[in-house]
């Protein structure tokens, strides 16, 4: 307990720093949803459209053509479509057919006891289930066959058609994981020929570590759809393969060298439609750019941590007419002529200086002749002029989302933002995320012009309140806002942003913004089909207790007067209690929050600053237990510093005992002052005070899903009930980030409390292998997924 | 106006239009006929299946229609069942095949995917000859032609 309890500590730091790096890739999600073009979900949804097959039986065919003339031949369509959609099912279930047809007495007998609900068609339906149920005699006398044959006796006489039918059983192995799949393939021929495609679907560097795929790749090849190669991957091998269906190919990392990889991109360049070019060279050859001119299917290209010379990606932005996303991320744009040897000198910075802009002006000219139909357009740490970016806007007349992520020099000009309004009538995503340098004048205008915007990423940025302010009355499509770790931005002035924003507003991530509670003002909340919620609880500080409004609200408090001293009972008897109440100075602005929720079904709250540094995260630990004891300033400090060490390592028992101590002191004083009837002045405990007060089971019922962070509080059955009696109606509860590892009675726990619970997402160290076989054992109903860590 | 379905075994089910056209084979056919008091008769589901197909699309009957997704990825794929279609699915192996079939055969995509994830969730982690037995299947191999794509397959299920 003790190590695991360390261990969270530690890491809670280092993922803390992560965290703020992590949260790009969270947020910078206007492209985050573009998944590698494919084709095999529309695969399925055809071949899912499809009726029952051959092996479906012919009374099948027969009453569905009866169907069919009813309603007008309307499926008839759908089904020749199909058909030729999935040539290799086809003729696989018509061989199965035939071979059953042949012995269609036997079946019948057979199978009178397990179709006796369609008696029409018993026989004709018992010719194809004949295959499973092993009472035939087959005729077709292979060994295979007589094997068959021995195992008879062992299977339960159970009607399975299912597996029949080529196209569920493709449907199914949509759903497995290669080893999944993998066994699969051994199951039976007719399983083999419909994994085996899925198994080789995608292919990653990995796999190339076994000798046996290696030896594969070259007879399977023509499965493969996309492929991504790194250092693992043997590209002589590669090149002796044929990829007729391939689709997408990844290249990461420079230990081949791009000639090989350009001979190959040759051989694949009438297919492909995705490329990903991952620091695979310091820059962007001319022979690589001339590659890729050729690939004229091409609509996604990605290159990363790379110098691309300005000219070269003019030619290929010229060329590949279908292009509709780009990505270049650490992108050094390099401006000096365009060299067609290999070696192009690597700019690095200063390559935006006033010589080029000269060319960057003709170059735009000229791509002006030639507007691209990207739609997704980003340029992530991108080094490069506004005039640049300005230019590639306007050569971008169908964009829907932008990025600059990252660019931490990026300057908006007022002729860039011109530029988005009138010459992208569709662009509804923009993304400024860290870029750190952007001057908070920027703000009003951008959202004074772009008021059509639904989607914007603002984290780490310098915008502040009234920005906020601003952005709420204008922009009334907005429906994801991102203002993660947003230091200029106030409790107040996210309280305000929520109380006028547009209602459209859908999901909102503010973690790193902290909110207090006891700054908002009686403003309700207009956001009303706020769904998803990321913020982080502010801890604390001065407070003004909510004063109930409504009767209701006064009642409940006087329900929990009971409670209240009950609890502060429980703190008398139980020193031992720091964590509850580490989790009980959490909850209290939880529930303030979540009544201003009403209809929010999902909200995410990390209860613990997960700041990138240890020192905030102090900081902010101190807030709280400051907070705590408003009324008892005096000597706060070395306490606070002693509830840090416990809620953040937790592991010294003798510091835990003596702050256990102080915590419970504390509390018995906050209570005692709580009883007073008003109720509401300031210095009291605020914890007890709020929580109940506050804490109507009906305010949050609506909160389907519920995220926790932090290395704050346990979730034990020792934590006091109220954390989660607010939200009985949770159905997915989240603690990734939840630095605890749970025992058993703690999920007993849980699922108790929770009635309509059924996912915990969690990661590794949250729940072992042997809790999780218990645990799924006993609960079938409710699924933990572990995440990797 | 309410919509009547006849089961291969001649039961009438009297169903809103609405809760009827979650599959899509039958919402074609109504668009196509037009407003037609004729039941459709359905005769490859029977009425203990239609029954649960009924119960399903009665407690979808508000759900947005499913927009295909563009995933390719098996691992994007989610195999998250939603609660009460969990519970729905808490049924024995052939009530699932049937159900299966019907949401194949009457085009209820959301229905088809919850089964297909279903099976999907019986079969992870399972050994082939495991799987056979679960799904009542016959091994067709020989054991070399077996061994034989065991090998082939080896770097597949290494994680």
């Amino acid at each position: 307990m003790n190590d695991h309890d360390m261990e969270p500590a530690t890491t809670a730091v280092a993922s803390a720093s992560e965290a703020a790096g992590m949260s790009l890739t969270r947020n910078v999600s206007p492209f985050a949803h573009k998944t590698p073009h494919s084709t095999a979900a529309k695969t399925l949804h055809t071949t899912g459209g499809e009726h029952l097959h051959p092996g479906q039986g012919g009374a099948t065919s027969k009453n569905f053509t009866i169907v069919v003339a009813v309603a007008g031949g309307l499926p008839s369509n759908k089904r020749q479509e199909s058909d030729l959609t999935t040539p290799t099912p086809d003729t696989e279930s018509t061989v199965l057919s035939m071979d059953l047809d042949k012995d269609p007495l036997t079946t019948a007998g057979s199978h009178g006891d397990g179709t006796t609900k369609n008696t029409t068609t018993a026989s004709e339906n018992g010719v194809m289930v004949v295959h499973n149920n092993n009472n035939n005699k087959p005729l077709s006398s292979t060994a295979a066959a007589v094997e068959k044959e021995d195992k008879e006796e062992t299977y339960p006489l159970v009607q399975n058609r299912m597996f029949d039918v080529p196209e569920i059983i493709r449907s199914v192995a949509e759903f497995l994981d290669k080893p999944s799949l993998a066994k699969c393939c051994r199951v039976s021929k007719f399983w083999s020929t419909h994994c085996t495609p899925l198994l080789w679907r995608h292919v990653v560097d990995k796999h190339w570590r076994f000798g046996r795929f290696c030896a594969s790749i070259q007879s399977q090849s023509h499965y493969i759809r996309s492929i991504k190669c790194e250092d693992w991957t043997d590209y002589e091998e590669m090149l002796l393969c044929q990829f007729p269906r391939l689709k997408g190919i990844a290249f990461h990392g420079s230990k081949e060298s791009m000639t090989v990889r350009e001979k190959i991109l040759a051989k694949v360049s009438d297919t492909l439609m995705s490329l990903v070019l991952s620091s695979v060279a310091p820059d962007l050859s001319g022979d690589t750019a001339k590659a890729i001119q050729n690939m004229h299917q091409l609509t996604t290209l990605k290159i990363i941590n790379m110098t691309v010379n300005h000219h070269h990606l003019a030619e290929v932005l010229h060329q590949c007419e279908n292009l509709d996303f780009l990505s270049l991320s650490r992108v050094q744009l390099d401006e000096s002529p365009s060299s067609p040897v290999h070696g192009t000198a690597v700019v690095v910075g200063g390559g935006e200086g006033e010589p080029g802009i000269g060319r960057v002006m003709a170059r735009k000219r000229k791509l002006e002749l030639v507007p691209t139909r990207i739609k997704y357009l980003a340029m992530k740490e991108v080094t490069v002029s506004p005039e640049y970016l300005t230019g590639m806007i306007r050569h971008c007349p169908n964009l829907l989302e932008l990025s600059f992520a990252r660019n931490e020099t990026l300057v908006i000009t007022s002729e860039m933002i011109q530029v988005m309004q009138e010459n992208c009538p569709r662009l509804y995503a923009i993304d400024i995320g860290s870029c750190k340098q952007l001057e908070r004048e920027t703000f009003t205008p951008l959202f004074t012009t772009l008021i059509q915007m639904t989607i914007l990423n603002l984290s780490g940025t310098r915008v502040g309140d009234e920005d906020l302010l601003i952005l709420a009355q204008k922009c009334r499509s907005l429906v994801r806002l991102d203002v993660q770790y947003c230091t200029q931005i106030s409790s107040k002035g996210l309280h305000r942003f929520l109380s006028c924003c547009s209602s459209t507003l859908r999901h909102l991530e503010a973690s790193g913004v902290t909110i207090e509670p006891e700054s908002f003002d009686d403003r309700a909340w207009t956001c009303s089909n706020l769904e998803i919620m990321f913020v982080h609880i502010g801890l604390i500080g001065s407070y003004e207790p909510y004063i109930p409004s409504t009767a209701k609200a006064r009642v409940a408090e006087a329900e929990t007067k009971d409670q209240q001293q009950q609890r502060q009972d429980d703190c008398e008897t139980k020193k031992r209690s720091l964590p509850i109440e580490v989790v009980a100075k959490v909850e209290t602005p939880v529930s303030l929050l979540t009544r201003m929720l009403t209809g929010v079904t999902t909200a995410a709250m990390s209860a613990t600053a997960s700041t990138p540094t240890q020192t905030t995260l102090s900081t902010a630990m101190t807030t709280d237990h400051q907070g705590q004891r408003h009324c008892r300033t005096a000597g706060t400090s070395s306490n606070s510093n002693i509830h840090i060490s416990v809620v953040s390592s937790g592991n010294s028992s003798t510091t835990n005992t003596k702050a256990s101590k102080e915590s419970g002191n504390g509390n018995g004083l906050g209570s005692g002052s709580a009883t007073n009837p008003s109720g509401s002045k300031p210095g009291q405990d605020g914890d007890v005070e709020m929580k109940h007060a506050l804490h109507p089971i009906q305010d949050v019922s609506n909160v389907q899903y519920l995220g926790l962070m932090g290395c704050g509080p346990k979730l034990n059955r020792h934590t006091p009930c109220p954390l989660l009696s607010g939200f009985r109606s949770i159905k997915r509860l989240h603690v990734l980030g939840l630095y605890q590892s749970f025992k058993q009675e703690d999920l007993e726990w849980l699922v108790e409390s929770l009635p309509e619970l059924c996912r915990i997402d969690a990661e590794k160290y949250n729940v072992s292998d042997e809790i999780l076989g218990w645990f799924h054992s006993t609960y079938p109903h409710v699924r933990i997924y572990r995440q990797e860590c | 106006m309410p919509v009547i379905l006849v089961s291969s075994d001649n039961q009438d089910f009297k169903v809103d239009k609405e809760v009827a056209e979650r599959s899509i084979l039958i919402k074609n056919m109504l668009e196509d006929v037009g407003e037609s008091d004729s039941p459709i008769p359905l005769p490859n589901v029977t009425a203990a299946v239609l029954t649960k197909v009924i119960e399903y699309c009665e407690h979808h009957r508000n759900d947005p229609v499913q927009v295909p997704e563009e995933t390719d990825d098996p691992r994007k794929r989610s195999n998250d069942i939603e609660e009460w279609d969990m519970k729905f699915m808490q049924v024995d192996q052939e009530m699932l095949f049937e159900i299966i079939l019907a949401a194949n055969y009457l085009d209820i995509k959301p229905l088809l995917d919850v089964g297909c994830k279903t099976v999907a969730n019986i079969i992870k982690g399972k050994t082939p000859e495991e799987i056979r037995k679960a799904f009542n299947i016959v091994n067709d191999f020989t054991p070399e032609e077996e061994a034989q794509i065991k090998k082939e397959n080896e770097w597949a299920e290494d994680r």
